[in-house]
């Protein structure tokens, strides 16, 4: 019995130390980066750590300009692709695309970084236009960097449709793209958008691959075309971080973009937790 | 039970107060002058007796990308002659290693620039160290139609930079516009650059122009594109970039060491507070012949060049 209640308090114990350390992060970024989140940098257009100005709206937009279309690629090629591998792919064909796909999830960032720097950089530079370096290379790195995640979860969402479902669509005539468009997607959507949101968050997370490969120009301007070059709020930090002065308003100014971009993937992870929530008890 | 752990306590800060004070006794007498004259000592020393004594330990180097290459192979030789020393070398620019050797986070810092006022202010116990000389040298793409004959003025080399030029055409070259690449801005390549070239003509770097972390990749991105234009450390350049002609004067370390080739910077490491024995004794092996002719192999140049 007593050995019982000291393993029961040695669990909990650390249980208690990994919160513990999330709440450490917080109000440690908290306290480096609040000094720093005032309404000029919220809404500032210039980011230029030389002359102590530090707005965050050009690294913002084009953030979020880099991951919605690294998205929207991913959303593209991914889920025709589960469609593909759950319904219309024969087995062996299905293991062999989907073993490859998980293959793709174990490629290290800064791997996809560097093929992207030597090989699709040039290319781009080479072929289409610009620096090279661009919102494009971006895009496709991410792209690339994301799919797995929707693929996986949006076959698994698919696959999860009773079968009961498809024999009576087909028993009543219709085609198996009519069923896969009309009964199998709209009941596999709330998976689908899960995996998309996880994708979002990763993607706005990635920090090694975009940095070396989306340009970051010495003040960031807001991108108006896809070979623009443009700064994350990750690889700002990235860059950034080895020469800051501690204690100087540089210093809280990257602690804020921080924060800034904890809260934004905490929200996607909220967001992403209420649909599976919403999916599972819907059943 | 609680009596006993209260005295035990008394005896040990007893011994502690004591062995304070027998400690600073025996340290104290060595004065400020006299470190000195050990330190110029065991340096002047290490080619004609090297270090008999047997050194072990471990050494973190950071700083400059500029003089993390000596280091390195520095540090691989020293490792060699010391087998129980253990000495690691990392890159991640001056600004960075002048504030990490400040705070003790590292061993020895390196930076390719002087260290500036405000940092001795924050850090004013730093011990800098000269190693050598180096100079900048602006870089193309050798397929640039430009790259052979390309010679450029300080004033046009700010104005490429400063964006007020933006094509190759130009400068006589093709129609194509500039692609201008510049480190972070603790690099001390940065600080020379700006300091040869952009400060004296009032200029101040283009805000397109695109952020590279390391000489090594400022050189990697000129090779690989035809239209871009940078500026390294004169050790770093090799054949896959071409250096352009400052007013006529090739980059080449005779130019440098003559004053014909106008930019020159002096390369520093330092240790917060006087070197230990450790420390001092690598940064003597930097700075002794076998460590000056690994810096003059690098492309550097020699402190008594």
């Amino acid at each position: 019995m007593k050995k019982e209640s000291l393993i029961r308090r040695m669990l909990f114990v650390c249980a208690l130390f990994s919160s513990f350390i999330v709440f450490l992060i917080i109000i440690f970024l908290l306290q480096e980066g609040a000094p720093a989140l005032t309404w000029d940098f919220l809404t500032g257009m210039t980011w230029s750590p030389h002359n102590d100005q530090f707005g965050i709206i050009p690294t913002l937009v084009g953030t979020l300009y880099v991951v919605f279309g690294a998205v929207a690629i991913a959303i593209a090629i991914g889920i025709p692709c589960a469609i593909f591998l759950a319904e219309f792919a024969p087995f062996w064909l299905r293991n062999v695309v989907k073993s490859s796909v998980e293959v793709l999830v174990g490629v290290p960032s800064i791997v996809l970084g560097f093929f992207g720097l030597l090989i699709m950089v040039p290319f781009i530079r080479n072929n289409i236009g610009g620096m090279g370096e661009s919102i494009l290379a971006a895009w496709i790195i991410l792209a690339i960097m994301i799919l797995p995640n929707i693929i996986t979860i949006s076959e698994d969402a698919l696959r999860s449709v009773p079968q009961d479902y498809r024999t009576a669509s087909l028993a009543l005539g219709a085609t198996k793209w009519q069923t896969v468009r009309k009964v199998l997607l709209p009941n596999a959507m709330s998976g689908i958008r899960a995996g998309i949101v996880l994708g979002l968050g990763r993607a706005l997370g990635e920090t090694m691959a975009v940095l070396m490969v989306v340009g970051n120009p010495e003040i960031p301007w807001i991108p108006t075309a896809i070979l623009d070059r443009a700064r994350m709020l990750t690889s700002t930090i990235a860059i950034e971080w080895a020469y800051m002065v501690w204690g100087s308003p540089h210093q809280h100014a990257i602690f804020a973009l921080g924060i800034v971009l904890f809260v934004l993937v905490s929200i996607l992870n909220l967001v992403a937790s209420f649909v599976i929530k919403e999916r599972t008890t819907k059943r | 039970m609680s009596r006993r752990t209260t005295s035990l306590a008394m005896y040990a800060i007893i011994a502690l107060i004591i062995g304070t004070v027998i400690g600073y006794g025996l340290a104290g007498p060595l004065t400020y002058n006299a470190q000195i004259a050990t330190l110029t000592a065991t340096i002047d020393d290490y080619e004609t007796q090297g270090y008999s004594e047997h050194l072990s330990g471990t050494l973190t180097v950071g700083g400059s990308t500029t003089v993390e290459p000596i280091a390195t192979e520095c540090a691989r030789l020293f490792q060699i002659l010391h087998p129980d020393v253990e000495i690691t070398v990392s890159g991640t620019g001056s600004g960075s290693g002048v504030r990490s050797a400040g705070a003790g986070d590292i061993d020895i810092g390196m930076a390719s620039r002087n260290i500036v006022s405000s940092e001795w202010l924050l850090y004013p116990d730093l011990v800098a160290f000269s190693l050598g000389k180096d100079s900048v040298a602006i870089i193309v793409n050798p397929t640039n139609s430009l790259a052979s004959t390309l010679d450029l003025t300080i004033t046009q080399v700010a104005q490429i930079f400063s964006g007020e030029i933006n094509n190759w055409n130009q400068l006589g070259g093709d129609d194509h516009a500039i692609d201008v690449y510049t480190r972070e801005e603790g690099s001390g390549t940065r600080e020379v650059f700006l300091t040869y070239v952009m400060t004296p003509n009032s200029k101040s770097i283009v805000g397109s122009a695109t952020v590279k972390t390391s000489n090594g990749e400022m050189r990697a991105v000129v090779a690989g594109d035809k239209y871009g234009i940078a500026y390294i450390s004169l050790g770093y350049v090799d054949s896959t970039v071409k250096a352009a002609k400052l007013s006529g004067v090739d980059a080449t370390v005779a130019n440098v060491l003559s004053g014909a080739y106008p930019i020159t910077r002096i390369l520093w490491v330092f240790t917060k507070g006087f070197p230990n024995n450790l420390e001092r004794a690598f940064i003597a092996y930097m700075q002794s012949e076998a460590g000056q002719s690994v810096l003059e192999e690098e492309g550097y140049i020699p402190l008594y060049g």
